[in-house]
Parts: structure tokens; C-alpha cells; sequence
């Protein structure tokens, strides 16, 4: 809700601090997301490499996968910044 | 093994995704059936060379020296058994090492039995020792120490740490004495089983399920036993049944009592359809025959045959039946994946992937034909 007494350049400075909270949450929540989904595939890959060492690759990339939800929280970001 | 439980959110440890998945890789690296084939077309040497190029049975080689043909191999397969449980024993985290380690006490009551008996009897100790596999509490340093003790007493008071140990005090006062070693045996068995529910009902994920399968296993040792104790020569009456019987099991103890004094088809078939043992008798035999028709009826009339003659259980149905057991496990162990269950199916496929092993090379050492020790290979 905007104040009657504000002026247009607090206007703007308050949509632009939203605009960077938007973004840091964006970032910040799909960071947390990734994190959680990553713990247990981690320590699944990690179990399944010390048990055989060729699928390493494998589940390297299956561990990284999660990662793609920050990439979209930073895209999210980014729109919103510029 | 679950650090938060909420009605929609389940969040599993690290520690425990880390350990039922090195458990699920390493089921996959057991025998497969197509294996045994091969391994049955072998010589004895062969079987030995062979075993050498597996993970887990290197050592073969390094025992030859001391061993030869069948004991070599029971040898082998013995240490790397307690090995792999030792193995799983340390990689098991929180609640799943606790059932783990009470599951693996099974171990320690043989090898106990195995030396009180070798001590009693004068059993060779190199005889004995060939029966012990230490994958329990109790490790190979107090296992050997108690095969160099020559006094029953001995044996008694150096297992005084052992959790299973008031069990012993309580019925072993005399050495020597007819028939104790039944008696106590009955008794460490019906406390591993106490032990193992109590520890199972005090709820983790895939306790439900474990329950069911301890349960049954229960059920089918009690069943085995009235069968034995029905076809033993000398009369026994209803209290030698009563020790016998362990409780815990889905059938109640009064059930097997009614059945151990019934005489007539009709009756016993009417009782025995209400255990709940007969839905996997059934399923066993179906798929050990090949006979899609075979009832629950024909199962029930198939051990009242047995026990109308004074027969003991076929060994084939039993092996059929752990068969149906282990594939339930799996497909349990499947839908359950960060549990118990896991661990718990490994521990059994291993095990009988050695008592595969030890078949194969006692049955070839005998010289029995392929047919015949394939009926005692659990795949």
C-alpha cells in the first residue's frame, strides 16, 4: 500500500528493493530446494560408488540434476532485475 | 532412521539413504541363478579357480594351502558369510544397526550350541571350529579362546558378557546332562525371537513389514518342528510340543496343540487351512510343480499325508517355500527402499547363496548328480 505522503522516487526505490527481494527469494528457496533434493541423491551416489566404482559417472550427473532448479530460480532473478 | 515424520512429509537420513543403497548394490552382486548352472557343470578345481576370480571368495586361494576340495570351499564361503555381515554390521547406522545386530545373534546361539556340544562330546576342535561362522556379537577372537577351553564350565563363564548369556545360566547347571542342549536351545531361540519383534515393534520404517516376515518365519519353524516331533519314534507329550513351540508367530500356540492330537483327514485338513501358512505352501508348490490348479486344499492334503505317516517336511517344499519367502522379501525390500528391508534381504540372499555354495561342494564331494543338489539351491 503506498503512503499518501511518498514521494515518486520513494515509489520507485520501494519497487526496486521488492524487485531485488523477489529475486534474492527466487534464488535463495530453489538454493534450498536443489539442497534437499540433493542430500539424499548424494548420499545414494556416494553409497553406490563405494560400492562400485565405474558408475561414478552415472551418478554424478543424476546428483547435478537437481541443480537445474536454482538455474530457473537465477533466470527468475535475472527477469526481474533487468 | 527417519529424523521427521509428519502425515505427508517424510524426510530419511543421509546416513540411512547411504546405507540401503550400498546394501541394494551389493544384492546385486550375488550369484545369480544362471551361475549355479555353470558352477554345477564344474569340477571341484574348477569351482575352487572360479570362486578365486570373485570378489568375495578371493581368499580360496590363500586357504588351499590348509584346505582342500569340499572344506576348502565350506571354508571360504564360511569367512567371507562373516565378512560380509561384519561388513554390514559397521556400514548399518542408527535403528538399522541395532536390528541388524540383533538379527545377526541367530549366529552367535549356533556357534554357542556348536562348542558346547563339540566341548561336552569331545568333539575335535578343528572339527567344531569348521562349523563356527563368527558374524555375531561374540567375534572370532572369544570364538577361538572358547574352542580352547576344555571344561563345559569354562565355556559358561567366559560367555558371561553375552547378552544371551542368563538363558545359559538359567538351564545349563549340569554338563553333560541327556537332553538339556534341546532345551536350551529352544529357549536362546524363543528369546532372539522375543528380542527381535520387541526391537521391531518399537516402530521404524519397514518394521511392519519385518514383523510379518519374522512372524512367518515363526509359523513355518514351528510347523517344521511339530512335524519332526510328530514323527519322532518316542512318544512325546503335549508339554515336549509346548517347549518346543516358539511364540510370536501369526498362529497361535493353541492351534499347533489342536493339531499335534488330531487323527482324522477331514479335521486336520479344516484346521490347517486356517494357518497362515498354507496361501505360501500353496504358492510354493505351484511354482515347484509347475501346476497352476493346485489348491490350498491340495496343500493341506499334502502335509497331512506327510504327517498321517510319520514323515518329516520334504526338504524340497521347504527349500520351495524359502524361495516364495525371499521373493516376497525382495519385491517388499523394493517398495520400501530406505528401510530395514534392504539391509534385511541382502543378509538373507548372502546367506543362502553360502549354504548354495556349501550344497554344490558337499553334493559334488558326494557325488550326487546335478538334478539332485539343484533341489537344494535356493535361487
Amino acid at each position: 500500500m503506498v503512503d499518501v505522503g511518498m514521494t515518486l522516487e520513494m515509489v520507485q526505490a520501494s519497487q526496486l528493493g521488492m524487485k531485488a527481494l523477489g529475486a534474492g527469494l527466487a534464488v535463495g528457496l530453489t538454493g534450498i530446494g536443489a539442497g534437499v533434493a540433493e542430500m539424499a541423491i548424494g548420499s545414494a551416489a556416494v553409497g553406490a560408488t563405494a560400492e562400485n566404482r565405474d558408475v561414478f559417472g552415472l551418478v554424478l550427473l543424476l546428483t547435478v540434476i537437481p541443480e537445474t532448479i536454482v538455474i530457473f530460480g537465477l533466470v527468475v532473478a535475472l527477469l526481474l532485475l533487468f | 532412521m527417519r529424523e521427521h515424520e509428519h502425515e505427508d512429509v517424510v524426510v530419511i537420513s543421509p546416513s540411512c539413504v547411504y546405507a540401503c543403497t550400498r546394501f541394494r548394490v551389493r544384492k546385486t552382486k550375488l550369484l545369480p541363478r544362471e551361475e549355479y548352472l555353470r558352477i554345477m557343470r564344474m569340477s571341484m578345481p574348477e569351482v575352487v579357480a572360479h570362486l578365486g576370480r570373485q570378489e568375495d571368495y578371493q581368499d580360496v586361494m590363500d586357504l588351499a594351502g590348509e584346505f582342500s576340495g569340499a572344506q576348502l570351499i565350506e571354508e571360504a564361503v564360511n569367512r567371507s558369510l562373516a565378512r560380509s555381515f561384519r561388513s554390514a554390521m559397521a556400514i548399518a547406522p542408527g535403528d538399522l544397526h541395532t536390528l541388524t545386530g540383533e538379527y545377526l545373534a541367530r549366529w552367535d546361539i549356533a556357534n554357542v550350541m556348536a562348542i558346547l556340544r563339540g566341548t561336552v562330546h569331545n568333539v575335535p576342535r578343528r572339527q567344531v571350529r569348521d562349523l563356527l561362522i563368527p558374524a555375531g556379537e561374540i567375534d572370532s577372537a572369544l570364538l577361538d579362546h572358547l574352542l580352547n577351553l576344555t571344561a563345559c564350565g569354562e565355556v559358561l563363564e567366559a560367555l558371561q558378557g553375552w547378552r544371551l548369556y542368563p538363558v545359559l545360566a538359567e538351564y545349563y547347571r549340569i554338563c553333560g546332562e541327556k537332553g538339556v542342549f534341546a532345551r536350551i536351545e529352544n529357549e536362546l531361540y524363543r528369546r532372539y525371537y522375543a528380542g527381535l519383534l520387541d526391537l521391531a515393534t518399537s516402530g521404524c520404517s519397514g518394521c511392519q513389514e519385518l514383523i510379518a516376515y519374522l512372524r512367518f518365519e515363526i509359523d513355518i519353524t514351528n510347523m517344521k518342528n511339530l512335524l519332526r516331533l510328530h514323527c519322532a519314534r518316542e512318544a512325546c507329550d503335549i508339554t515336549v510340543v509346548d517347549r518346543t513351540m516358539i511364540p510370536g508367530g501369526h498362529i497361535p500356540l493353541g492351534l499347533f496343540r489342536r493339531l499335534y492330537d488330531i487323527e482324522t483327514e477331514e479335521e486336520f485338513v479344516s484346521v490347517f487351512l486356517q494357518t497362515a501358512i498354507v496361501p505360501i505352501l500353496t504358492q510354493a508348490v505351484r511354482e515347484l510343480r509347475q501346476d497352476p490348479d493346485f489348491s490350498s486344499t491340495d496343500a493341506a492334503e499334502l502335509v497331512w499325508r506327510r504327517w498321517h505317516r510319520h514323515l518329516r517336511p520334504v526338504h524340497e517344499v521347504e527349500i520351495a517355500i524359502t524361495r516364495v519367502r525371499l521373493h516376497q522379501m525382495e519385491s517388499l525390500s523394493r517398495r520400501h527402499p530406505f528401510s530395514v528391508l534392504p539391509v534385511l534381504a541382502y543378509l538373507e540372499r548372502k546367506r543362502y547363496e553360502v549354504a548354495n555354495l556349501r550344497a554344490i561342494a558337499r553334493g559334488k564331494a558326494f557325488g550326487l548328480p546335478s538334478e539332485r543338489i539343484w533341489q537344494y539351491i535356493v535361487t
